[in-house]
């Protein structure tokens, strides 16, 4: 990240900050699609992000820490997008589609779709922590900083929702050795 | 069994393949927002430009005429009056009577100041409302008498703006082709700017794809104020982060966010969903809320009493870090039925830091009354719940629901058994561990629902229960 474009944003510039968001927009966004599970939520969080991001960016200390600290805004921004979206019925049952899983071949259909039941049943929290850690690779100090907790939390959060996911793969037993699988699992 | 390496592998792979580049309106759209928003703007801004896409920045006109205008209607004033027949009369009358910064005469004000007069037709002072505002010196009034005024308007002195007249013929506009304001990057038919001025006795129009009333610092007070929104237009009252809000005996249509504190509405007719942010005290009380005007509340310490909500309700979200504390009292909720906008239940309390208290309000034919979710904590006593689909929903563990009287609902109490739409799937019933003492359950299709192997035993205690579940 260049941290003179950083500045010059600071500092008012809005042709430099333009170059910022678009830079990093697309990332961004995926990063929003994948903790919000829908491309309509993730679009609104990352737009409402950007602009807190030119809002804020005044109050950004250390230019260098652009990258964290966008994260950590665009992660509230889905917070936010995720309380004001959700619905909560009473008394309903989970809208869950159990014959999909039932008469399923063992593919990776199978897996993507034990992984997008368990992931959306993850608290928001940890799915930011997954996907920080294992879609942008940073690591959890990287995360902890991102989010603005401590390093111990992300990793119980993290430790938490890799044990959902697994039980969630591993669900009916339907998760043999992998070794047979092509590389990318689709 | 896989490794754990293994299971890292196949959530790596199939967040790389779930996320999609997104469309590219969506940057055109976020650069959009950012190009309409100053930097450092207050917090709620961007939230309000994202509900209202597409809005434009612009030059910008107060709306006061300049001192080459007043110079003109102080000319213009003097050839009227030199050529009536009364010129004497006015020649007297222009050395005993105070004279305003224009050098119309005025009249002095109750409170000390002077009076400036507007009307359309010409018979007042001035013809337009922001004339009569650049005349005007702290602590006069300005009567504003019945016809059409399309105006811009910036009050930033404290003056008094009254009608003079049925509000409904005093209809304050923003003029077609007006510029935007530059602060807010839209058209906005009143700014007030840390002032203290009374606005009373008037209808303001809200402009399409802009605000009606949009204050930032001071504190003014709205009284028998109409505002009525236009299609497209983004909201109505908007009171930003520092100022203080008084709204008392006025209707509104559209949306509308205050960000102030203190904050006190009473006895106004609300006809749009709204946000408040707290943290500081706000009075909400003897309101009429109709269809749709939800009310939201998020990080807000305050009362919200003896108002009627007709298909609105209440959400309380102050966030998990937040120890602002509402209480919910004394209000009636009728045929609060959910939509995608309000959704849930009459009174919500969801991510609450502190306790909400929930005493002496009377919910009835909804489908669901109250809903205590999400970690909140609440104290839920006296109420009166009858005809509902769901009396009480609560997923939340530090809930005390005390001295309530439920019934004929379709279900009395239901712990747990919740949907969250789209986000967590299914939450655990068996969460919810609250303390029930002494309700009344009565007639409801079920009057207590629990978890049939619930391990930790919820505490219930000397409730009447006229169905045949038994309770503690």
């Amino acid at each position: 990240m260049d941290s003179a474009l950083v500045v010059r944003a600071q500092g008012g510039d809005r042709e430099a900050f333009s170059a910022l968001a678009s830079a990093s927009y697309s990332r961004l966004h995926r990063v929003a699609q994948n903790i919000l599970s829908d491309l309509d939520r993730a679009d609104d969080a990352t737009q409402q992000a950007v602009v807190s991001m030119w809002r804020n960016l005044p109050r950004l200390r250390e230019p260098d820490r652009f990258e964290a600290w966008s994260y950590r805004i665009l992660v509230n921004a889905c917070y936010s997008e995720a309380r004001r979206s959700r619905r909560w019925l009473p008394g309903l049952d989970a809208d869950l589609d159990e014959d999909a899983s039932s008469t399923a071949e063992l593919s990776g259909v199978v897996y993507r779709d034990q992984l997008e039941r368990g992931f959306r049943r993850l608290p928001i929290e940890q799915r930011a922590v997954v996907v920080l850690h294992h879609y942008l690779d940073l690591p959890l100090e990287a995360v902890a900083e991102a989010l603005g907790v401590p390093v111990g939390t992300v990793h119980s959060r993290l430790h938490r929702a890799m044990g959902a996911l697994r039980a969630a793969l591993e669900a009916d037993a339907r998760l043999p050795d992998t070794t047979h699988l092509p590389e990318r699992v689709r | 069994m896989n490794t754990n390496k293994e299971i890292e592998r196949i959530i790596r792979d199939w967040l790389d393949d779930r996320a999609v580049d997104p469309p590219h309106a969506s940057l055109e759209s976020a650069m959009a927002q950012v190009a309409a928003t100053p930097q450092q703007r207050r917090r709620w801004l961007g939230w309000w430009l994202d509900r209202g896409r597409g809005a434009t920045r612009g030059a910008h006109a107060k709306g006061n005429t300049s001192d080459k205008d007043s110079g003109r209607h102080r000319l213009m004033f003097g050839i009227t009056t030199l050529a009536t027949s009364a010129a004497a009369l006015a020649l007297i009358a222009a050395l005993v009577v105070p004279r305003g910064d224009s050098g119309q005469p005025v009249i002095p004000a109750a409170g000390g100041g002077a009076t400036h007069v507007v009307a359309a037709d010409g018979s007042g002072s001035f013809t337009t409302i922001g004339e009569a505002v650049a005349a005007a010196a702290e602590g006069d009034t300005i009567l504003v008498k019945p016809g059409q005024y399309p105006e811009a308007l910036v009050i930033d002195k404290d003056i008094t703006l009254q009608g003079d007249g049925p509000r409904e013929g005093i209809v304050f506009s923003f003029p077609k082709g007006g510029p935007n304001d530059p602060d807010w990057g839209l058209p906005v038919t009143l700014v007030v700017k840390d002032s203290r001025a009374t606005i009373a006795g008037l209808t303001i129009l809200t402009p399409a794809k802009g605000g009606a009333v949009w204050v930032s610092g001071g504190s003014p007070t709205f009284e028998d104020v109409s505002v009525e929104n236009v299609p497209d237009g983004m909201g109505t009252f908007n009171f930003g982060e520092g100022t203080s809000a008084i709204v008392r005996d006025s209707s509104w249509d559209g949306f509308w966010m205050i960000d102030a504190s203190p904050v006190t509405l009473e006895g106004n007719t609300i006809n749009g969903f709204s946000r408040l942010f707290g943290p500081d005290p706000a009075t909400i009380s003897g309101n009429t809320f109709l269809a749709g005007a939800d009310l939201h509340v998020h990080g807000l310490a305050g009362l919200i009493e003896g108002n009627e909500f007709t298909d609105a309700g209440i959400t309380v979200e102050s966030g998990s870090d937040s120890d602002s504390a509402v209480t919910v009292r004394g209000n009636t909720f009728h045929d609060v039925r959910w939509n995608a906008d309000h959704g849930q239940a009459a009174i919500l309390v969801q991510d609450a830091g502190s306790t909400t208290d929930i005493v002496d309000n009377t919910i009835t034919g909804s489908d669901t009354g109250i809903g205590v979710a999400f970690g909140s904590a609440a104290t839920i006593m006296g109420n009166d719940l009858s005809g509902n689909r769901a009396a009480l929903v609560v997923t939340s563990s530090d809930v005390a629901i005390e001295g309530n009287t439920i019934t004929a609902n379709e279900t009395g109490l239901r712990l747990g058994n919740t949907v969250e739409m789209g986000d967590a799937g299914l939450q655990a019933g068996d969460a919810a561990r609250p303390t029930v003492t002494g309700n009344t359950f009565c007639d409801n299709g079920t009057d207590l629902e629990v978890p049939d192997d619930d391990p930790n035993p919820i505490t219930l205690d000397g409730n009447e229960v006229c169905a045949e579940q038994p309770a503690g």
